[in-house]
């Protein structure tokens, strides 16, 4: 239990610290163009999850008995499978959630987390720091995800949870464009919290861990 | 004659109009990766065209079979991941007896090259489109060539903004998201769309 518990404590940078989106710069497309609504947010959250943590912990097991060359597949294949119970799980929140938020669910289960990063990191961690990590960069992305999804379905339609309450302020918040200019400020404010605590910078997208 | 133009006006309306980075952002991690290693960006492009064409021909025939379940949206994505897969072997193995002195290369970039959201994207937004076979094969170059034409636009603009004085607190990523969406809005614009109201 001890052990569980430090394991989370390492890895609960991914949160906000290390946040996968907004300081290591990974999901961003996913995010900028899938991420319109909250109930878009829900689903891609809840599918990341199924995505991402079993194929790490399966990284984790089995990742350094399996040849160099299959690794990659086999990965996709299990994150792709895992698509299956968050697209039935997805639906019992609403029954069109998974499907409204087009092909950006599906699209995570060849991000980079389960196809690279389970074989660049995950394989060389315990399980139960693989499992803690993977938990960990799946909430980060989620509290990224609920907090870009409110504010657009909010800004873009005046509504939050499909429950109108206000005149939509901003209509053009739903594309995509504003999905990337609206990250880049949550990435730079997450850089100023960072510059008070006198937090060290960490590697940006485009650095070794996004690939 | 018919043929050739509707594959090039596909390809075109893949590569600027439905630019794959500025209109859907799919594949924009890959792309910041690649902006960091420019000599990566032909190959990749390449490899990208090459494992969007062959997995499109090998799903185009078995789409069919899920195009009317209700649950489409989770088995297309299941079946191009599969015919990914077995596109990935074939160039392994390709490789690997044909060119052995470049197995080494491509055992470390071809899983990259072929899982990756923008090779999957492009087949579903083809198969969500319905698409024939010859559009399906433009609009896939397009696509693929799409993703190089943004890369080294994007790459070149990331360069010269490096020489800028950026505030310090927007350096990094949130410089390059915020500068990648103003590309995409210019590039909205250049093809006539207009922000809704």
């Amino acid at each position: 239990m001890s052990e569980l518990k430090s394991c989370f404590k390492e890895s609960a940078s991914y949160l906000f610290l290390r946040n996968p989106v907004l300081v290591l710069g990974l999901v961003i497309g996913q995010l900028a163009a899938g991420v319109g609504t909250l109930q878009n947010a829900a689903a891609l959250s809840i599918t990341y999850f199924f995505v991402v943590v079993p194929t790490l912990v399966f990284a984790s097991l089995f990742g350094k008995k399996l040849p160099g060359w299959l690794k990659v597949v086999i990965y996709a294949l299990i994150s792709a499978l895992m698509l299956v119970p968050s697209y039935f799980i997805s639906g019992t929140i609403s029954a069109t959630i998974f499907d409204s938020a087009g092909i950006y669910p599906a699209l995570l289960a060849v991000s980079t987390v389960p196809v690279v990063y389970s074989s660049k990191i995950a394989e060389n961690q315990k399980p139960l720091s693989a499992l803690a990590g993977g938990i960990c960069i799946a909430l980060g992305f989620a509290f990224t995800a609920i907090i870009l999804g409110a504010a657009r379905e909010f800004l873009g339609s005046g509504s939050i949870w499909g429950f109108r309450f206000a005149k939509p302020l901003f209509p053009a918040a739903k594309l995509p464009i504003w999905g990337f200019i609206f990250l880049g400020f949550m990435a730079a404010l997450v850089n100023f919290i960072k510059d008070i605590l006198k937090i060290p910078e960490e590697t940006p997208a485009g650095g070794e861990e996004a690939k | 004659m018919t043929y050739i133009l509707q594959f090039l006006s596909m390809m075109l309306t893949a590569l600027f109009i439905e630019n794959i980075i500025f209109t859907r952002a799919l594949g924009t991690s890959w792309m910041f990766y690649l902006i960091k290693h420019p000599k990566e960006i032909a190959k990749q492009t390449g490899l990208l065209t090459i494992i969007t064409t062959l997995s499109g021909l090998l799903a185009y025939p078995l789409r069919g079979f899920v195009y009317n379940s209700e649950h489409r949206h989770l088995l297309l994505p299941m079946l191009y991941i599969a015919a990914m897969a077995v596109v990935y072997l074939a160039v392994y193995f390709f490789v690997k007896f044909v060119f052995p002195k470049q197995e080494e290369y491509f055992s470390l970039n071809l899983g990259v090259a072929v899982f990756n959201c923008a090779a999957l994207g492009s087949l579903l937004v083809v198969s969500n489109e319905r698409l024939d076979l010859i559009s399906t094969l433009g609009y896939g170059i397009g696509m693929s060539l799409g993703f190089g034409f943004a890369t080294v636009m994007l790459g070149y603009g990331l360069t010269r903004l490096e020489y800028c004085r950026v505030p310090k607190i927007f350096r990094g990523v949130p410089i390059a998201l915020i500068y990648l969406g103003l590309l995409s809005l210019a590039f909205y614009g250049l093809v006539g769309h207009q922000l809704p109201t």
